[in-house]
């Protein structure tokens, strides 16, 4: 299991476009993908999940893969929210 | 008489009409509570016969793909089956859940994401139906020229009523973004939502008179408001109507014939617009292909696209853009990067250059489907002649390899550029003379002439598509165009705003592209000059 912590900068926060197309991304994965903020931890392949954490501009997002091939996983999903400009 | 009052504008209708009633009580639900296997089963049963349906009705609807989305989504499975771990029965434990996804969502201060409560209840709805026995008709009953009255009415129930037959809706909540509102407008049917309480007092069978314009209910009016009424709606009718009537038509111009042509964001919108009267397809704006994919598209998926554009074109013209992005728009597998200033930074035609190969897939997907009707090529955001050089060499590269592959295309395919930045404004007449055809796109060039950006609130009265510095502009790009000999339209939002059609016109426009629900305004405001 690895972890990396990373900070949303898209001006808009984390709405519907890019969260689908993260949760699109989670599920062509080969192991578990977690975002986890202070208040509570989703499942990456969750629209629902990812969309309840409300997450705004600026907010950190603890990103934990599990399973798989966990370091490529990581940075996959590490590398969009940090990419995600709209 | 009464007279219900909100604030909300809804949509530009009146309608007069009887009253039907809608009420539903969520305590009809049965709750039936078995061991907990037989509730998990039940509930698993239900999940998957919505899931069918709505997979159903999710082709070609946005709402329902969101919804399928939605349905299949893994916390929503979880949430219900922790509460019917906890003891729940299968019905009681989707309203628990469903209680605290809506709960979640509408507690969201983003109207997007607060609006997904919407979807969300409409969901479980259909979950209870099913775990019930299956999904009724509410709307059962409803006669032509019937007002629906519900205290909520959500996307599916839109679905299981006939927009063709009623006249409006009348709805105790919502705002001016629910569902119910966007598809009024779609279909030029009055709403007033948001009535609160005030619209339980509306009883089946009550004459109502629904004023969308000033978000008013009148219930059994008296003959004076009536008569008000009567002729208010009927001038509403009679201008629709008439605007309707020239739609189909061609339109002319102190004798010359003046084309108008659609913006269109997909096929759907091409069909439309066909549908909707439009002389072809002005831009078709080929980002989408791009934006719903997490990599890039094949030249086969693209092909596709484009090919099943112009065949819903009927013959008529279809003008495709090419790619039109940059560092603004997330796309993954681009490699943007954060740029300071990205409408003057990496974008259009200068990411399509530099990506010499993902250029190609595109325009030799667009010259195959070329073969299918009359496609034009339009190169966005062109500053220079030599990037229209390059693009143009591009173009001819890719129809010598296909003709060596013996792939068909329309070898005199006409190629065009946008004028939309003051450097092609410049140099418009040497443009003129290297391409087939101009489409000024207003909404750039307003912002690069006056420099001044609109959603910023500070400087957005510079931004004014009057000013007499972007009227020149305009005006020297007609010029140019006329001189050499070739087509100019203008596809900003300009042309759809018919306060400018006469000033256009008198410049020597001849093509409007416009947006699909200005097709009928904009021929009518100029079959009437």
């Amino acid at each position: 299991m690895v972890s990396e912590k990373v900070i949303l900068t898209a001006p808009n926060g984390m709405h519907a476009r890019p969260a689908g197309e993260l949760v699109k991304l989670a599920k062509t994965l080969d192991g578990k993908v977690t975002l986890a903020t202070a208040v509570k931890t989703v499942s990456a392949t969750s629209m629902l999940g990812v969309l309840s954490l409300g997450l705004k501009s600026g907010a950190e997002i603890t990103v934990t893969a599990d399973g798989g091939n966990e370091a490529a996983n990581l940075s996959a999903v590490v590398d969009f929210i940090a990419n995600i400009t709209e | 008489m009464r007279t219900l009052q909100t604030s909300v504008r809804a949509s530009d209708a009146i309608a007069i009409g009887r009253a039907f009633v809608v009420r539903r009580d969520s305590a009809t639900v049965e709750v039936v509570c078995g061991s907990e296997e037989q509730e998990q089963e039940r509930f698993n049963k239900a999940l998957q016969s919505s899931t069918s349906q709505i997979e159903k009705l999710s082709e070609g609807s946005d709402i329902f793909a969101a919804h399928l989305e939605i349905v299949q989504d893994e916390m929503l499975r979880d949430a219900v089956l922790e509460y019917i771990g906890s003891g729940k029965g299968a019905a009681e434990a989707c309203q628990a859940a469903c209680g605290d996804l809506v709960a979640m969502f509408e507690a969201m201060d983003d109207e997007y994401l607060s609006a997904r409560a919407d979807d969300i209840k409409d969901i479980f709805a259909r979950i209870v139906a099913n775990l019930a026995g299956g999904v009724q008709n509410p709307f059962e009953g409803a006669k032509e020229g019937d007002i629906i009255v519900a205290k909520e009415l959500l996307p599916s129930d839109m679905a299981l009523i006939d927009l063709g037959a009623i006249r409006g809706f009348v709805t105790a909540l919502g705002s001016s973004t629910s569902h119910v509102c966007i598809m009024a407008r779609n279909y030029s049917l009055a709403a007033v939502v948001g009535l609160g309480e005030a619209a339980e007092q509306i009883c089946s069978g009550d004459m109502v008179i629904v004023d969308g314009i000033e978000g008013r209910v009148v219930v059994n009016p008296d003959d004076d408001t009536m008569n008000t009424y009567l002729v208010r709606a009927l001038n509403l009718v009679t201008l629709s109507k008439e605007q309707q009537a020239v739609a189909t038509q061609t339109v002319e111009y102190q004798g010359s014939a003046v084309a108008v042509v659609a913006n269109a964001g997909s096929v759907e919108d091409v069909v439309k617009a066909i549908e909707s009267g439009a002389d072809g397809i002005g831009l078709f704006r080929s980002e989408f292909v791009y934006l719903n994919s997490t990599s890039e598209p094949t030249e086969q998926e693209q092909y596709e696209v484009y090919s099943a554009a112009v065949r819903a074109c009927n013959g008529k013209p279809l003008t495709i853009r090419t790619l039109d992005i940059g560092g603004d728009k997330a796309v993954p597998y681009l490699g943007f990067e954060r740029e300071e200033n990205p409408f003057l930074g990496w974008r259009a035609i200068r990411v399509s250059l530099d990506m010499e190969q993902m250029f190609c897939r595109q325009l030799r997907a667009i010259l195959r489907a070329s073969a299918e009707g009359d496609i034009r090529i339009m190169f966005p955001m062109i500053t220079t002649l030599e990037e229209l050089a390059e693009a143009k060499r591009a173009i001819e590269k890719c129809k010598a390899d296909l003709k060596t592959e013996g792939v068909a295309f329309n070898e005199n395919i006409k190629v065009g550029v946008m004028i939309e930045t003051p450097a092609a404004v410049f140099i418009a007449d040497d443009l003129a003379a290297r391409c087939d055809f101009f489409s000024i796109g207003t909404n750039d060039l307003v912002q690069y002439v006056m420099a001044a950006d609109r959603a910023n609130v500070k400087v957005s009265h510079l931004y004014n598509p009057y000013s007499e510095a972007v009227v020149r502009a305009i005006k020297m790009t007609i010029d140019s165009a006329e001189k050499a000999g070739i087509e100019c339209s203008m596809c900003g939002e300009l042309a759809s705003d018919s306060s400018a059609t006469e000033l256009l016109l008198k410049a020597g426009l001849r093509k409007f592209s416009v947006n699909i629900g200005s097709i009928a305004k904009i021929k009518y405001t100029i079959s009437k000059l």
